[in-house]
């Protein structure tokens, strides 16, 4: 069987100028829509001095999902039941780019509150841990640790080949107390935790996480 | 699926993730904004049942502040209600009238 020229075009790949152009268009078309319910609100909160602190709890609960996506897509990637339901490379895909994406939405989370009043500027206190002393100092350091030992494993998905398969094991398997400090700074330092919508969202993803590991064991000690 | 596609196909996902994510932390900027913004088309205070007053506070009698003089008369709102303001007549044709 012979594919034609059209065949192939269809098949080839879109480009990245193709894909960041799109993303682009839809992003003006899906910010004109939005800006005039929106508008308003976010210039006041510009004005009042309160837009980071808003970014700030937003991001964080994106950081806060993508990493959820990245150790649930690594541990169906290496189980037989998530390996059965999600075939190819593309779970892979999810597994590495979350984990990248995450921890930039978590660095954006924490130095986003630069502007804040509230925390008046203090690089140290946003980047050293114990080091915020106006709000949950231990919580916030949770978060601040779970940052950067994210960014070791990160780094570990990179220098695999030189690090060697045991270390870069331990390395990964540290990735579920980072996920679950992570999630405790999320339920005790964060300001919508107490929201029934979010604690819900935490309940549930933290479930899922929980179920995909004791899967995972189950499944190692067979 | 070869090298190239399969690169390709990370980088769409990796641009889909990135793009999804920005959307969701500006909507939650305008969520929590106009969260915490108050709505003008919603009044703060339930209004009352009955007819509304729109007359001004009444302030108490105060005090005189000086030694020996009576506290100063407590100010009584002017009712302003049409069905209850008398025919404003003049004394002396209210005179005339009642002679003849």
């Amino acid at each position: 069987m012979t594919l034609s020229t059209e065949d192939l075009s269809l098949r080839r790949p879109l480009s990245r100028l193709t894909i960041i152009a799109s993303s682009v268009v839809i992003g003006a078309a899906l910010g004109l829509l939005a800006l005039p319910a929106w508008g308003p609100a976010l210039a006041s909160s510009l004005v009042a001095g309160k837009a980071s602190w808003y970014l700030s709890r937003a991001s964080g609960l994106v950081a806060y999902v993508l990493l959820w996506m990245s150790v649930t897509a690594g541990l169906l990637s290496s189980s037989g039941i998530g390996r059965r339901l999600c075939r190819g490379p593309a779970i892979y895909d999810v597994h590495r780019h979350a984990a990248w994406l995450g921890l930039t939405f978590a660095a954006f989370h924490a130095l986003v509150l630069m502007g804040d009043r509230h925390v008046g500027g203090d690089l140290v206190a946003l980047l050293v841990p114990f080091a915020m002393a106006r709000h949950a100092r231990g919580w916030v350091a949770l978060g601040q640790l779970a940052l950067y030992g994210g960014v070791l494993v990160a780094l570990s998905f990179r220098l695999r080949g030189k690090l060697g398969a045991r270390t870069w094991r331990a390395l990964h398997f540290a990735s579920f107390t980072i996920y679950v400090i992570a999630l405790a700074h999320g339920l005790l330092a964060g300001t919508d935790a107490s929201a029934p919508a979010v604690l819900a969202s935490y309940a549930a993803s933290g479930a899922v996480v929980a179920m995909l590991t004791m899967i995972r064991l189950f499944e190692a000690k067979r | 699926m070869t090298t190239t596609e399969r690169k390709a196909s990370g980088q769409a996902g990796w641009l889909v993730l990135l793009t999804v994510g920005v959307v969701a932390t500006l909507s939650g900027w305008a969520w929590l904004a106009i969260e915490s913004t108050p709505s003008t088309l919603e009044p703060l205070v339930e209004p009352p049942s009955g007819p509304r007053d729109t007359r001004p506070p009444v302030a108490a009698a105060e005090p005189s502040a000086l030694p020996g003089l009576a506290p100063l008369p407590e100010l009584l709102p002017i009712d302003t209600t049409p069905a209850r303001r008398a025919p404003q007549v003049r004394p002396d044709v209210v005179s005339r009238a009642s002679r003849r």
